[in-house]
């Protein structure tokens, strides 16, 4: 018998083990490391900071700021000017950076507050604003995205279908119209007190920034949608926008310096661009000084985009005009939405949708004072001066304005280049001769590609998106993009 | 598991079998030599009644009546039969049976078997191989030595890593490395941490057959390091092992000599500062003709145009290792101990870069009574790598830096000029992706500092003659301490502000086993059962500070860094494991193995943690069965085996969490999930897989072949595979897949000539392994397991693992280059440009002996394969490229047909902008895709035994002396000036990818052996 006892001691020993270490293994396979539930402000703030910190992109300084002429880089970072199309990196790495920095968290906190313990209906209007600004700067580098099924990996969809423009800019103005409706009274307790990178948790200031973009979203659909943009415009007026510099949205929360200041000095070594240059210089704008360092002869001297690469040697590139002091030392800001650009898209408005001239001009010269006391400079000799006020033809009137919006927006290249596409002011010629000539023949480049990544993960939607909006090429014009 | 209860049942009720006897029979068994034997099976004949000896020979067997009949059976001696008439104590002396003396084999578990019964293919290198032309790395010694093992080195400095696979990539983006293990202990990481000095030999096991009872981790095979033990009986041992080893330049790439810096074979502009401008395409190698005309240089100083050395000859050094190794050893009858100390120094050919290596090794064996005995080693190594050399697309590495320096550059004014009057380095162009390769040796500078404690106890417990319990645990401690600095003064670190590293970690890995063994001889029929269990744990904890904004220069402590940040994160994985062995032998020619196996691991979702597996190995010697051995034909043998094994994942990957940012100077908190998306239904791998093969061998032994085919099935694999990044994700664990791999080795030994004084040996082997992708998971096209700029490599269903696709030129339906009208090549769609598979490799062995000398070479050989080299793409639009040097006068003009006008292209372009708009703008990848056939002369050794007489009333018992050099140069080489085995990555398709190598580099030396 004591045999018979030793084996079945050992079958029951095996079998208690078996159910224990069930236990030890669960707990082994919980990960310490962090939470698995979270609330939804750290997301939030994440989202918001990243998406100020992403006006310093590569998307600005080496596409944005060289496509819309207002900066030239050195080293290899030049070679976007050429309108070549070999950056597969940064074409996947531009996207990159704002789905996972930005949708992703944007997804999980909109889930968050949508219904349960984390329900709450102003939180979730500011994160859709987010989530809007972001996926409108997506939707207009690349054109089709995927807008309603992006960001939503880790509900298992990992092959999102692409929406048209069209479809993307009708839903985003949507729900920047809901959102502001929210914002506008929300009670900041509610909202993200002492976690809000834009506006410490100032809603008025919520609402105005996201009725301004909604606006800057309204005439980019101008073209291709006059009606809609009508409707969309006219909801706009009814409210407030960003109107005096202190309602701005900034960023100033560097870790070392300014990002432009070691994109100055440091790599890729930024000079101002000479039609840049050749803008402030030829109305004697106030904010030279402020934008433009001088040279090291103590003049001015911008390069100029385009040259080739013999020109480019000749140039004497390192005793050019850097960025201004005023862009790039302490003190100095990254700017998202400012009052000076929201005064000219709302001039443009007057005049080419109200076609009240005065009334731009109005605007116009708000525009530039907000622009003025942006930098800290003296305007009154311009305003009283020929720039300082419209004239002329609707369409030099029109000039006029969106110049100014291309000299405002600095140092937010990449929509300066947005708003170039859209306006077509400053004139980009295209280029001739022994110029850069890249893969365009020397037109403006009007998007950026979809990654090789991409159309190896996503390959049926991404085609799809291809065919519906044309050839994976940095010169196909967006749905927006028609003068 | 109800199965397995039953058996285990069964198996007890067994043991409880034996019969009473009235008789003890007592005695002792040796060898020739009076050695006792350890583990001889003594059987009565016509019973199951049996024993086997004792750590003295010693052994006692009761039985019924006498008189009666034993045999002695011991594995590689010739079986003896005694008649017992009495009970007096019977000495018995085996001899040694010449024809399996080398058969004795190391297999799982560490269980030594004979090789005639294995069902499975496996290899042994034995000691010497690996002892003499020591590598820092193991592995490598056994390159082109064991057939189904590729080997691919890297170049990386003194501590590079290899590329290890056995029969073929299975796992599409896991660990693809073979499992090493060291006396029966899994060893976590580098093969480098084992002694060449300390190794006994090494088997390698080859399918899932052999290795299944490793689990999991045995999927992609075996390595089996069993390690010294004392040979000393009677007196203390000394013996003294001394290599001196050196590392020079084997292979760099070609330079063009004409043309130095400039562009449009025109000099740089000089800039306002009196310097030439540095940047692109100005400062690449695309000037004027060098003819020793007058130019300002890189400095602004007048200079001559004068073309320059090869720049790696001079920049590199010749590098020397020294290693020193020094062994005890002794014993009395009831324990041995062997205790090494080796310290290694070497210095690499990077003038900064060496490592220092300390390794204490203490192995005893003891036997504590009768019964009990006892086996134990400890092991501490500290390792310490100064300036382990960066790889690749990193402006720390020299050779990148080096190849691409214009051709008129002087290193000498490199190396004096290497800072400005403010701190600021001094470089010949100012893109912030290149140093100063001298800056870079000063104020770059890394450390990194390895402690490896490991040891193990085992206890062996004869419970009764047929009864044998061992249990051991054995723990593997490895704590690295990194640091690394660049200083302020370049705009690569941290925008020119320094920037610092310290980074700790600590892996532990513990395992604890027991083994139950019964025995049993039934006639001519032996078996044994083992039922065994094992628990893994292993833990990961690491803390990683980085620091930038140098306050004070030349300061490296974390304090003197004005922005920080940390971050730690730890792990722990377990895994229980139960097992069932069972041998059957019958009649010495007829072999049954099988194990089963059942893990469950903390990495799996609960209903899915826990897996079984088996192997099943067959093996008949017919020759013996059907009486066929004879002078010519000495033995032949047939094998089969069929085994699966399951895998499971790394902690973790079950739930998603959230991580803080760990940015310190942000007034609120921030939180993201992280990059990769986990899978809460992950279910086990599986691999399964089956061989087949023949041993034959022929004129009294002197000729030997073996071969083998296999096949085996990897399916269900775990793994991050790369997803959209509109998704919101980089990578989702998934199960997908189904890969096969199947393939044939063969190798033929054989001795060619033998007499007295000479003997002349020769052998080959082969290896042909294909590889097939079978399926992915629905959702998926194809699966990029690596990617360098756009070439990547990859695995798409109904193709083989590991083609390399990129961008081709657009071409017409007839394949025909469609040209531009300004006369240059366009970018086509992206396909399938090559496959890193060789088409088939292996190695061809010789061996010369005359009196005390010997000669032994070995031949490495890859057939087929390619690999993408973007440092030959770099080169070539830098203007350094031998192949660079075309057109420069006159332009080229690309094959091709205008894509207007459909003739030929006539049109001429600068060559510079040729290799510019085609590598680095279009990355059109196919002519850099290099043909990886090649044939190189991997080992040589010329060893002297000084003769015995010699040495006479010296004290000294043996003097062996020996010359050797590994990777000498290619007999043959298809990729011409790049060698094959220099990607940076010893990863699964590392060898798929070349970029700026480090100089592949011979070696050569000699060692000194001297023992007491």
């Amino acid at each position: 018998m004591k045999k018979y006892f030793y084996h079945i001691a050992f079958v029951l020993a095996l079998g208690t083990l078996t159910v224990a270490c069930d236990d030890h293994l669960d707990k082994l396979n919980t990960n310490p490391n962090g939470p698995e539930t979270i609330d939804d402000a750290p997301l939030f703030t994440k989202a918001a900071h990243s998406l100020l910190e992403y006006t310093a992109n590569t998307s600005s300084f080496k596409f944005g700021g060289q496509y819309s002429h207002s900066i030239m880089c050195g080293g290899t970072a030049r070679t976007a000017d050429g309108y070549t199309d070999g950056f597969d990196g940064d074409y996947n790495g531009m996207a990159s950076n704002l789905m996972d920095n930005v949708i992703r968290q944007t997804t999980d906190a909109l889930a968050i507050t949508a219904e349960g313990d984390g329900k709450n209906e102003l939180r979730h209007a500011l994160i859709s604003v987010v989530e809007v600004m972001a996926f409108a700067k997506l939707t207009d580098m690349y054109g089709d995205i995927p807008y309603f099924e992006g960001g939503h990996g880790k509900e298992g969809n990992v092959t999102p279908k692409y929406d048209s423009q069209a479809d993307i800019y009708d839903d985003m103005v949507a729900r920047l119209a809901s959102s502001i409706d929210i914002i506008q009274g929300g009670n900041p307790a509610n909202a993200y007190p002492n976690s809000d990178p834009f506006f410490e948790n100032d809603m008025d200031k919520w609402a105005r920034l996201a009725n301004s973009f909604r606006l800057r979203l309204a005439l980019r659909m101008r073209n291709a949608d006059p009606a809609k943009a009508q409707a969309v415009i006219a909801a706009c007026l009814t409210k407030p926008f960003i109107e005096t510099i202190d309602q701005n949205a900034t960023f100033d929360r560097f870790e070392t310096v300014n990002p432009w200041f070691d994109l100055t000095y440091r790599w890729p070594e930024l000079k101002v661009s000479t039609k840049f240059l050749d803008q402030l210089q030829n109305t004697a704008d106030p904010r030279l000084p402020a934008l433009v360092a001088p040279d090291t002869n103590g003049g001015y001297r911008g390069i100029t985009n385009g040259i080739s690469d013999t020109d480019f040697a000749e140039s004497d590139f390192g005793s050019a005009s850097n960025l201004g002091d005023k862009v790039i030392e302490s003190g100095s800001k990254l700017y998202f939405m400012t009052a000076a650009e929201v005064w000219f898209l709302r001039a443009e408005v007057a005049l080419l949708v109200n076609e009240d001239a005065a009334m731009a001009n109005t605007y116009f010269q708000n525009g530039l004072q907000a622009s003025f006391d942006q930098w800290d400079v003296d305007g009154s000799a311009f305003l009283a001066g020929p720039h300082g006020s419209l004239a002329g033809s609707p369409e030099a009137m029109t000039e006029q304005i969106d110049t100014q919006i291309w000299v405002a927006l600095a140092p937010d290249y990449l929509e300066s280049w947005f708003s170039i596409r859209r306006t077509g002011y400053p004139v980009i010629e295209q280029r001739t001769g022994d110029m850069q000539l890249g893969v365009t023949n020397g037109v403006l480049p009007s998007r950026f590609l979809y990654s090789t990544l991409e159309l190896s993960t996503n390959k049926t939607n991404v085609e799809a998106a291809i065919a519906n909006q044309g050839a994976n090429k940095i010169d196909t014009q967006l749905w927006w993009d028609k003068q | 598991m109800r199965q397995t209860y039953l058996i285990l049942l069964v198996f007890f009720f067994m043991g409880f079998t034996t019969l009473v006897a009235q008789e003890t029979l007592t005695g002792t068994v040796t060898d020739a030599d009076g050695l006792p034997l350890l583990g001889v099976n003594v059987v009565e004949k016509g019973t199951s009644n049996g024993n086997v000896t004792d750590f003295d020979g010693r052994f006692s067997l009761k039985v019924d009546q006498l008189p009666t009949t034993l045999f002695f059976s011991y594995v590689g001696f010739k079986t003896a039969e005694i008649n017992a008439t009495n009970n007096s104590p019977i000495q018995v002396v085996l001899e040694e049976d010449a024809q399996m003396i080398d058969e004795v084999v190391v297999t799982a578990l560490n269980i030594e078997r004979d090789k005639t019964s294995l069902g499975y293919s496996l290899d042994v290198v034995d000691s010497e191989q690996v002892t003499v032309a020591k590598e820092n790395n193991i592995v490598n010694s056994l390159s082109g030595k064991v057939s189904g093992l590729q080997i691919t080195q890297t170049t990386g400095g003194v501590n590079k890593e290899s590329r290890v696979i056995l029969r073929g990539i299975s796992s599409l983006t896991g660990n693809n490395t073979p499992l090493l293990v060291v006396d029966g202990f899994p060893m976590n990481g580098s093969f480098s941490d084992i002694n060449p000095d300390d190794v006994e030999s090494i088997s390698v096991l080859k399918g899932a057959g052999a290795s299944a009872a490793y689990g999991s981790r045995g999927a992609n095979g075996v390595i089996l390091v069993t390690t010294k033990k004392s040979a000393q009986k009677d007196k203390i041992g000394i013996s003294i092992a001394s290599s001196i080893g050196f590392e020079d330049i084997m292979l760099t790439p070609d330079f063009q000599n004409e043309f130095g810096t400039g562009a449009f074979s025109e000099f740089a502009p000089i800039n306002s500062d009196g310097r030439p401008v540095l940047d692109y395409p100005f400062s690449w190698s695309w000037g004027p003709k060098m003819e020793g005309q007058t130019y300002t240089n890189w400095l602004g100083n007048e200079d001559t145009f004068t073309v320059q050395g090869n720049p790696f000859e001079e920049f590199y050094r010749t590098g020397v290792s020294a290693i020193n190794t020094v062994t005890l050893e002794g014993g009395g009858d009831k324990s041995t101990m062997r205790f090494t100390y080796t310290d290694q120094r070497t210095k690499g050919i990077i003038p900064n870069n060496d490592l220092k290596k300390h390794t204490f090794n203490l192995r005893s064996t003891s036997k504590l009574t009768d019964k009990l005995s006892m086996d134990s080693r400890v092991t501490y190594i500290l390792n310490t790598v100064r300036n382990s050399p960066a790889l690749a697309e990193n402006g720390d590495n020299t050779a990148l830096m080096l190849s691409l320096m214009p051709r008129d550059i002087k290193l000498s004014d490199l190396k004096a000029n290497t800072e400005d009057a403010n701190g600021n380095e001094l470089k010949w162009l100012n893109d912030n992706t290149f140093n100063n390769p001298y800056w870079t040796l000063a104020h770059v500078n890394n450390q990194n500092k390895l402690d490896r404690l490991q040891g193990f106890l085992s206890l062996t417990y004869d419970i009764s003659p047929a009864f044998t319990l061992t249990g051991k645990s054995g723990i593997d401690i490895l704590g690295q301490d990194y640091t690394y600095h660049a200083d302020s003064g370049s705009s690569v670190y941290s925008n020119g502000r320094g920037e610092y590293r310290h980074n700790t970690n600590e892996t532990i890995e513990w395992n604890s086993d027991f083994l139950l063994s019964y025995k049993k001889t039934l006639d001519r029929l032996n078996l044994g059962f083992s039922v065994g269990g094992n628990y893994l744990m292993r833990k990961y904890n690491r803390l990683n500070t980085y620091g930038k904004n140098e306050k004070a220069p030349d300061l490296y402590r974390i304090s003197n860094y004005g922005v920080v940040t940390t971050d730690d994160w730890e792990s722990k994985k377990g895994i229980y494991s139960w097992y069932l062995l069972g041998q059957a032998d019958y009649g010495g020619y007829a072999y049954l193995d099988a194990t089963f196996r059942n893990d469950i691991s903390s990495t799996l979702p609960k209903e899915n943690r826990s897996y079984f597996y088996y192997s099943v190995n067959g093996s008949l010697l017919f020759s013996k069965l059907l009486g066929l051995e004879g002078s010519t034909f000495s033995s032949g043998k047939i094998r089969g085996s069929v085994a699966t094994v399951g895998n499971d994942t790394d902690p973790y990957q079950l739930l998603t969490t959230y991580n803080f940012d760990n940015r310190t100077y942000l007034p609120y908190a921030m939180a993201s999930s992280p990059n990769g998306l986990p899978n809460s239904d992950l279910k086990p791998e599986n691999t399964e897989s089956w061989e087949v093969g023949t041993d034959l061998a022929f004129f009294d032994n002197r000729l030997s072949i073996g071969g083998t085919y296999y096949e085996s099935v990897t399916d269900n694999q775990i793994m991050p595979v790369t997803i959209s990044r509109f998704s919101g994700y980089h990578t989702k664990r998934i199960n997908a897949g189904s890969i096969k791999n199947s393939g044939f080795e063969l190798a033929v030994n054989g001795t060619v000539l033998q007499n007295e004084d000479f003997s002349w040996e020769l052998g080959a082997n082969i290896t042909k392994n294909k590889s097939l992708v079978q399926s992915l998971h629905p959702d998926l096209e194809n699966l990029v397991l690596g990617k360098l700029r756009t070439v990547t490599v990859e695995a798409r269903p109904g193709s083989p693992l590991g083609e390399i696709w990129g961008f081709d030129y657009l071409r017409d339906n007839f394949g025909r280059r469609l040209i531009n009208d300004q006369g240059f090549a366009q970018k086509g769609e992206r396909k399938k440009l090559g496959d890193i598979n060789p088409d088939f490799y292996g190695g061809i062995t010789t061996a010369f002996k005359y009196k005390n000398w010997s000669l032994r070479a070995l031949v490495s050989y890859q057939q087929g394969g390619e690999f993408y080299t973007w440092g030959r793409g770099y080169r070539l639009f830098f203007g350094t490229d031998a192949q660079s040097a075309v057109g420069r006068v006159d332009g080229v003009i690309e094959d091709g047909i205008n894509e207007n006008t459909g003739f030929e292209n006539t049109q001429s372009i600068n060559p510079m902008l040729q290799h510019f708009t085609n590598v680095f703008t279009n990355d059109i990848s196919t002519d850099l895709i290099l043909d990886a056939t090649n044939v190189k002369m991997r080992e040589m050794v010329l060893a002297y035994e000084v003769p015995r007489s010699f040495l006479a009333n010296t004290g000294i018992d043996r003097v062996t002396l020996s010359a050797w050099g590994r990777n000498l140069f290619f007999f043959y080489n298809a990729a011409g000036d790049i060698d094959p085995e220099s990607s940076y990555s010893s990863g699964s398709v590392g060898n798929g990818f070349e970029h700026s190598s480090l100089p592949s580099t011979r070696t050569f030396g000699m060692d000194l052996k001297l023992d007491f």
